[in-house]
């Protein structure tokens, strides 16, 4: 409810990556339906939703790889070719694709002349990931970490303005998912921009400042994280006359929703809003609780009611 | 353009199945000559094989014999295409900053090499087999019928450029085999001799590009005059190539990668 009231905040920054109303259908299947985001230059933005509700299908249309069936989408306000932006930008897809038979560098080497680059930075990004005393090794031989380590060795080598990321920890160990986690919150820190495609909404709180919140190819939420996944007050309140309670209630400008549970009411009320706060309000009114109960609902739950599959949450 | 080649090369040249390749191609043509040398078959009392090497026509004979020596290229182009998918490698390339014409643009790019490679080998083998396989005396050099050099580079590159969409539409390696040597083998010649007007057959496209360097042999076995190419078969070459070409092209514009 509240994130869909969420305001944008845009600010004067350059605009990255603007996605307009982006559809894809694969034959009956609506993947993606009339998606439309802005990605401003210094966001961390992240593109949350369960499996399958088109996360993948958004980043391999904007990286050129899908075909989208409607809409369009603009690299960097559309100032060069397509495909010349997409050298401008760092990917770390789930699967790295490599030559197998090509060592690291070899392989750098393709990406760093498909993206115009010289050799010069194969070094450094090599030794960024822990790769350089494996430099010569074929990537057939190489372990899932360190396949996907040159998958980020590979994104960084351009020094790109932009990385996309789609389930960058998936399949690592714990030990992995910090280090992948710590190399993100290192980039974007340096103010680079992120995208950040995940279905795991801790991943997205602890390192995104922007979401957008997806299912089934339909955009739920977007905005500031603050606002799409704030962190509600949900109380429980019982009195003896629980319908003039109700009406009191309504009256409070941070109650948000109020909705019967069993012989109590359930109130929804802004996160700043005290307990006794509310329960003074109501005394002044002349009326009195017989039960008030926190519940503080956490983000998890925000997602999934989010995701739920309620129209109104849509 | 230089780029793009430059790229296909440094996938290529680390390949060890390239080099395996090469090897074998230039063994078995090598070869092959060596042991056709002195060569000399008696039917009916006609000798033949003798001629074989003589300037002018060791042109057309060598272009001949190793057209089909290059069932190893087209064999290879299909590899190394379906490689790229089978390693999501067309899709990572994409990613990475090049368009899918720059993509297409590289193979074709590798392709003119290979015919360009494979044309210059077979000139100098025939060189060689005419200098140092024949008689020169009595039959000596000549640049005569030079021509089926260059009809071998357009058919080598025309036969490549259907392996490419071949590849290119079916992505994976052992189906694209089959299909190739499918419709060759089987495909064409129902089309030919059962499904079409039988004037039409030999515009087929396999059947217009095998044409261009027509069989010499049996007029070595005194069955015939040497055979000459036919110019509408050089038009309708260079038209299928470049229809194979675009209808890659049209194949990896189309399509999710």
């Amino acid at each position: 409810m509240i994130a869909i009231s969420a305001k944008i905040q845009y600010n004067s920054a350059m605009t990255v990556l603007e996605i307009t109303q982006l559809s894809k259908r694969y034959g009956k299947l609506q993947a993606l339906q009339e998606l439309s985001l802005q990605v401003r230059q210094g966001n961390i933005y992240g593109l949350l939703g369960p499996n399958g509700s088109g996360k993948t299908t958004t980043l391999g249309i904007i990286l050129g790889v899908i075909r989208a069936s409607g809409g369009s989408y603009r690299w960097f306000d559309g100032q060069q070719p397509e495909h010349l932006a997409r050298r401008r930008v760092g990917v770390l897809l789930e699967t790295p694709n490599f030559y197998p038979y090509l060592s690291a560098v070899k392989n750098l080497e393709v990406v760093a002349a498909i993206k115009g680059l010289g050799r010069e930075r194969i070094q450094t990004v090599l030794e960024q990931v822990n790769l350089w005393e494996r430099r010569d090794t074929p990537f057939r031989t190489y372990s899932l970490g360190m396949r996907q380590r040159l998958a980020v060795a590979a994104a960084l080598l351009s020094d790109p303005d932009i990385l996309v990321l789609d389930e960058p920890t998936n399949g690592l160990d714990p030990q992995g998912i910090a280090d992948m986690r710590q190399i993100i919150q290192a980039i974007g820190a340096s103010g680079k921009t992120i995208l950040l495609a995940s279905h795991i909404l801790d991943e997205v709180e602890k390192i995104c400042t922007q979401v957008a919140v997806i299912k089934r190819g339909k955009l739920l939420a977007a905005g500031d994280i603050e606002d799409v996944l704030r962190a509600e007050n949900r109380l429980l309140i019982g009195a003896s006359d629980l319908a003039a309670v109700q009406r009191c209630l309504e009256q409070h400008p941070q109650v948000q929703r109020i909705q019967p549970q069993g012989a109590l009411l359930e109130v929804i009320v802004d996160e700043n809003l005290a307990s006794e706060a509310l329960n003074r309000f109501v005394f002044e009114q002349g009326l009195s609780l017989s039960h008030l109960q926190q519940q503080r609902k956490g983000l998890e739950a925000t997602f999934l009611e989010l995701t739920a599959d309620d129209e109104h949450t849509a | 353009m230089n780029t793009l080649l430059k790229i296909e090369l440094k996938k290529l040249l680390p390949y060890r199945s390239f080099w395996a390749a090469v090897i074998a191609y230039v063994l078995m043509m090598g070869g092959l000559f060596a042991s056709l040398y002195r060569f000399k078959l008696n039917i009916n009392s006609v000798d033949i094989g003798i001629n074989f090497y003589y300037f002018p026509d060791i042109w057309h004979n060598i272009a001949y014999i190793t057209s089909w020596f290059n069932v190893l290229l087209y064999f290879f182009v299909i590899l190394i295409v379906t490689n790229e998918y089978q390693f999501r490698t067309v899709r990572q390339n994409v990613i990475d900053g090049l368009s899918r014409w720059q993509s297409l643009t590289g193979k074709i790019l590798l392709l003119l090499l290979f015919s360009i490679g494979t044309t210059v080998l077979v000139g100098l083998v025939t060189l060689a087999c005419g200098f140092f396989l024949a008689d020169t005396d009595s039959n000596p050099f000549s640049l005569e019928k030079i021509e089926y050099l260059g009809l071998y580079f357009i058919q080598t590159l025309g036969i490549s450029s259907f392996a490419l969409l071949v590849a290119n539409l079916l992505r994976k390696q052992g189906m694209s085999i089959i299909a190739f040597l499918g419709y060759i083998l089987i495909g064409e010649p129902v089309l030919r001799y059962r499904l079409l007007p039988e004037s039409w057959g030999e515009y087929l496209p396999m059947q217009a590009l095998g044409q261009l360097i027509p069989n010499p042999l049996p007029a070595y076995f005194n069955l015939g005059t040497l055979p000459e190419f036919q110019p509408t078969l050089l038009l309708a070459s260079l038209m299928y190539t470049a229809l194979f070409f675009a209808a890659s092209g049209w194949v990896l514009q189309s399509r999710d990668l």
